[in-house]
Parts: structure tokens; sequence; C-alpha cells
């Protein structure tokens, strides 16, 4: 299967910033990515490093004040070009999208079943009979017991797994090619987190769809993606196969971010984090944006504003350190 | 049931507390239905004899016990006003009233709600913020004054309608409906404008949830994602501003019946009290009361319709 290497869709420089009376706020700075067909790929980042905002942009979803530049090309065509009607035939058919919070991502005062009707109304011509029946089997497909009984069920009757099941079975019902998937664990118990992963891997094997992953867990993303991009104050600033991110990471904020992950053997030692906090959007900088809570800081990082470096065939890292010393 | 059951008695002790308090302030404010009906040239004994008959020198627990008495009985008393039944004097007033509180209500649900919605769709855009300004406007006008305007052109410059009174319907249907549009409309401006508000607030409070972007996020457009998703959301706080409406209606629309020459309640109501026609004015307290509790019981039986999650709390 050689489709494994075909790009599905591919960012490129894709800039995202927030009209302010005053000024405009600058939350994505030029970023570039590539999903191909069956991959499943990670982004991760602390909050307001501009992933959320990424995916918002790919669906087209970010408010009337934000401006979008760049090219986000999905099999063929720039996402960004299309007019509001064509983006709504792509939404939920092609590429749909799993929210982190199934409490508030569903709506409270429509039954489960009908939520995920509603994917196949817009988007096919079946009939009732065909829809329910759908629908029916793709909530058996994600591991909901009762699909007949669930189906009538409204979302606060139903645990928080059960729920963001729901929320899959809405991305999925249409068997899009890419799922986008914002911290689609986070606000779930650790033992119900690893089925979700488990549901996620699974749907990506069985049904051809590409995930984009995103999460500020580490942990969470090794255990699901194949290709990672660490994401820093809007900036991509290492991008690296999942394994050889943790085995040898390029950049010091990759670096902190693994040694942040509580661990077993440190158990009863404290935890270790990040000094410094994440700059806000408003900040400016004209260095690496890192610099301020950089361990490996010098000169140089104040002033100049590094590429990112090729340190191996898949291996690309921001940091004027990188392949050398780090 | 034991929840409703509850409810229902609550709703006992309101009214029966109204009730309490009316029949303690008419003690304690000056004037006297005898003297108002016999005027003040009225000689000594013929104001006795007046007062014996409606049983004015009883002491206050007399008179309450045997009001209450007749109450339990479904009676209200005899108006001493107009010496009447009190209960065929208010159901004689109620298909004015309760027609003009249908008419309006309508007018305000079709017009204001959908006028809400679009000023939310267009939020902070020019058609939204028309709709604002003129709902401002409209919250600002006083009902007396715009159905002083609306008499005079549809009623004196056109001659569409007649300028006041009122035809019953049995007698002619279509002469009823045009007597009493114009006072509906008068009355449901002012509150068409609040609904307008509360319904564009509530959308755009409900604009902000995530359940919005996914439904977004399947395809749906936006006009679909706020009818079929948000406005139920949205929902609650309207139903319960309606309700205040309606009961304040219901309770009788004071200015406007006067404006308009209606036989309505609230009427009945200025007259009562002027007069001092403690049963007449216990009687339209109880129906008032009454009508609040009716609207809010309904109210909440709404809310359980809407939403799923009201019904969970209160088994609990």
């Amino acid at each position: 299967m050689n489709c494994e290497n075909e790009s599905l869709i591919e960012i490129k420089d894709l800039k995202i910033g927030f009209k302010t009376p005053e000024k405009i706020l600058h939350a994505v700075k030029g970023i570039s990515l590539e999903v191909r067909k069956r991959e499943i790929v990670g982004i991760v980042g602390e909050s307001g490093c501009g992933k959320t905002v990424t995916a918002l942009s790919i669906m087209r979803l970010l408010p009337d004040n934000t401006i979008v530049t760049g090219n986000i090309n999905f099999s063929g065509i720039n996402l960004l070009s299309l007019k509001e009607d064509e983006t709504r035939e792509i939404r939920g058919r092609d590429i749909s999208m799993v929210f982190q919070d199934s409490l508030s991502s569903l709506n409270p005062l429509m039954k489960v079943g009908r939520q995920i009707d509603e994917n196949l109304m817009i988007h096919t011509s079946l009939d009732n009979r065909d829809r329910l029946s759908e629908v029916l089997d793709i909530m058996d497909k994600v591991g909901l017991p009762d699909p007949e009984q669930t189906y009538e069920k409204y979302p606060h009757e139903l645990s928080g797994g059960m729920r963001q099941r729901i929320a899959i079975s809405i991305a999925i019902v249409c068997n899009p090619d890419l799922i986008i998937a914002d911290e689609p664990t986070t606000a779930l118990d650790v033992t119900v987190q690893a089925q979700i992963l488990e549901l996620l891997r699974k749907i990506n094997r069985e049904s051809n769809s590409s995930i984009v992953f995103i999460s500020h867990n580490l942990g969470v993303i090794r255990e699901v993606c194949s290709k990672v991009y660490v994401m820093y104050a809007g900036h991509i600033v290492e991008r690296a196969p999942a394994e050889t991110l943790f085995t040898n990471p390029g950049h010091p904020y990759t670096m902190g971010l693994i040694k942040a992950l509580p661990k077993l053997e440190s158990k009863g030692k404290e935890l270790f984090d990040i000094r410094g906090r994440v700059p806000s959007i408003a900040d400016l900088t004209q260095g690496c944006p890192f610099e301020p809570r950089c361990d490996y800081s010098f000169e140089r990082c104040k002033k100049e504003f590094p590429d990112l470096k090729k340190i191996d065939s898949d291996h690309e890292v921001r940091c004027f350190l990188a392949g050398g010393i780090l | 049931m034991f929840v409703y059951l509850k409810k229902l008695f609550a709703m006992f002790l309101t009214v029966l507390l109204v009730l309490l308090i009316t029949f303690v302030t008419f003690e304690i404010i000056p004037g006297n239905p005898a003297l108002s009906r016999l005027g003040v040239d009225a000689q000594e004994s013929q104001y006795e004899a007046l007062a014996a008959e409606l049983g004015l020198n009883d002491p206050l627990e007399i008179r309450l016990s045997r009001w209450l008495k007749g109450l339990f009985t479904g009676d209200l008393g005899i108006s001493m006003r107009y010496s009447v039944p009190v209960s065929e004097l208010i159901l004689d007033r109620l298909p004015v009233t309760i027609s003009l509180a249908v008419m309006a209500l309508v007018l305000i649900v079709l017009i204001g709600i959908p006028l809400g919605i679009v000023s939310a769709k267009y939020g902070e855009r020019l058609p939204g913020i028309l709709i604002t300004l003129i709902s401002q406007i409209g919250m600002a006008i006083p009902s007396f004054w715009s159905g002083i305007i609306l008499i005079y052109i549809f009623g004196i410059v056109l001659r569409w309608v007649s300028p006041g009174g009122f035809v019953p319907w049995s007698q002619d249907a279509y002469g009823a409906f045009k007597s009493l549009i114009l006072p509906a409309v008068a009355i449901a401006l002012p509150s068409i404008a609040s609904i307008i508000r509360y319904t564009r607030n509530s959308i755009m409070d409900q604009m902000k949830n995530d359940y919005v972007q996914l439904a977004l996020s399947k395809g749906l457009n936006l006009n679909s994602v706020l009818l079929r998703h948000v406005l139920k959301n949205a929902l609650i706080p309207i139903i319960t501003v309606l309700g205040m409406i309606a009961a304040n209606i219901l309770g009788g629309s004071i200015v406007i019946e006067q404006v308009f020459t209606l036989p309505g309640v609230g009427r009945l109501l200025i007259n009562a009290i002027t007069t001092r026609d403690l049963p007449l004015v216990q009687g339209m307290v109880l129906y008032i009361a009454f009508i609040i509790v009716v609207i809010n019981f309904f109210i909440d039986i709404i809310y359980t319709v809407i939403d799923p999650r009201i019904r969970l709390v209160q088994r609990g």
C-alpha cells in the first residue's frame, strides 16, 4: 500500500491573527505541517500555544475577527480559499472534529442519537430507516452498550466516557478522511482515557481516517501518534517521529516537557516544571520565544529567531544548538 | 407526582397570604365603602343603615371568616358598590381581558422571538444593531402614548377601526377583533421590544458554547444551528419573561383599557379601589394571585418539557 506516503493535508506558512481595536494579536506565526493518509499526527504544546486555533482554522471555524493567511491544502484544494457553503460540504463529511469536553460540546437538549444522525442528514441522502441503522451501527462500533436505548438518552444521562464515544461517533459517522481530535481525553479518567485512545487507534486502523491528535500531554501523544509536532508560542519548534522525540528530543522545550512527565521511578521526588510561563500572544520578542525560559540560552537567542533545522531525515528542530551540543 | 402536590400546596398558601394582606390593608387605609356610595351629604341614619346592611360594623375576624367561608363555597360575596355578585362582575369583564392578552401574546411571540433571532444572528453588524436600536425605542415609549397614536392613525384618520369601545365576540366576531386589535398592539409593543432583547441576549450567550462549534463542524449552516440547536437552549429565560408579561396583561391593562374605553378587569380594579369596595377588591386580588400562580405553574411545566435536566433536579 503505497498510499501511506500520500499527503492528505498540507499546511504551509499558516498565520492566524486576531483583530483587536488596538492591534492584531498573532496566535499562530507561520506554521507548516503535513498529515499523510492513514497517519496519526500529534500536535503538542501548552495551552495558548496556538494548537486549537490551528485546528479550528482547518475547519474554518474561527470567528470573523480573525485573519488567516497561508495555505491549507486538503487533497488538492486550498481550504482557506473556499466559500462558506463549500466549507460546509467538507465539514463533517471529509474533515470532522472531536472536542475536549463532551459535556459542553454535545447539545444538552437533544437526544444523543439524533446528534449523530444529524451528520448523516446533512451529508447523505439516506432515508430515516437507513440512517437509524447506520447510527446504531456506529454506536455499536465505538463500544456503546445498548445502542437502541442509548440513542434516546440525553448527554447528561451518560458518563464522560460514553459521551466522548458519542462525540467520536458524530465525527466518524460520515467516514471522513481526517479527524481532528482536540484534547479528546483530557477531561476523562485515566482508565477511560486509555479506552478512548484505543478506540481512536482502532478507527484509524479500520476506516483509513487520518487523525490529528492535539494534546498538552506528551504521554498520551506518545501512545497514539506516529509523528509529532511540538508547538510553542505560535511556532513549530520541533517535528519528529514520536519515538525519536522521546529518545532524542532536539529542542530544550521538548526536553522540558518530557522531564515534566510524572515517572514511576521518581516517585516521592518533586515534580519538574519548566520555569517561567507561556508568553502571552501580545508579547513580541525578536529572538527565540522560548529564550526567557531556556536553560541553554545565550546571547544570540535574544536577538535572532532560529530557523527550523533538519538534524535527521525526519527530524527538524528550531534551535541554534540543535544537532550540536544538545 | 409528589412534586406537583407540593407545588399545589405552595400555590394555595401564596394565594391565602395575599388575601390576608389585602384584608388587613383595607383596615388600615382611610375611606369607607358606605360613605363612598352615599356621598358626603348623606345623613347619619342613612349611613348607619347601609353600614349595618353591608356588615361593616362587625369585628375584623368575623368579616374575614365570613368572607373565607364564602370563598370555599365558591361565593366571593356581593359588591358593595354595584350590589351584584363579585364573581359575576369579574366574569363579565374576563372575555375582554383574556382576548386582549391572547392577541397581545400572539403578537409578542410571533414578532419578538423571530426578530430577536435575526438580531442575534447579525450580532454587532448593521441589522443586529438596527433591531436593537428600534427595540430600545419601543421599550421607551409608554403604551398609553402609542395607544393614542394608534387610535389617531387607524381610528380617526384612516377609520379602519372604531376608536374605542368593545363589541362582544358572540355578537360580531370580526367587530370584536377589530375593536381589540389596536389595544392589543399597544400592549404588545413594549413587550415585543423587551422580548427581542431577551431573545437576542440569550441566543448570543448560547452562541459561545462548544455545542455550537460542534454543530457547525458537522456542516450545518448558521440558520440551522440557530433554529435546531441554539433556540431551544436559549428558550428558558425567554419563557420566564413571557410568563411575567402574560401575568401582567391578564391582571388587567389599566391604562390601555382606559385609553380604548374597554370593559376589562383593569378598569374594574380601579373602580373597586376608589370606591373602597372591599369584596370586589378581594375578588380581584384573588383573581390576579390565581393568574400569577397558575402561570408560574405552567411555566415550571414548560421548563421540564424543554430541558430534561430540570426534571432530574426536581426528582432528586
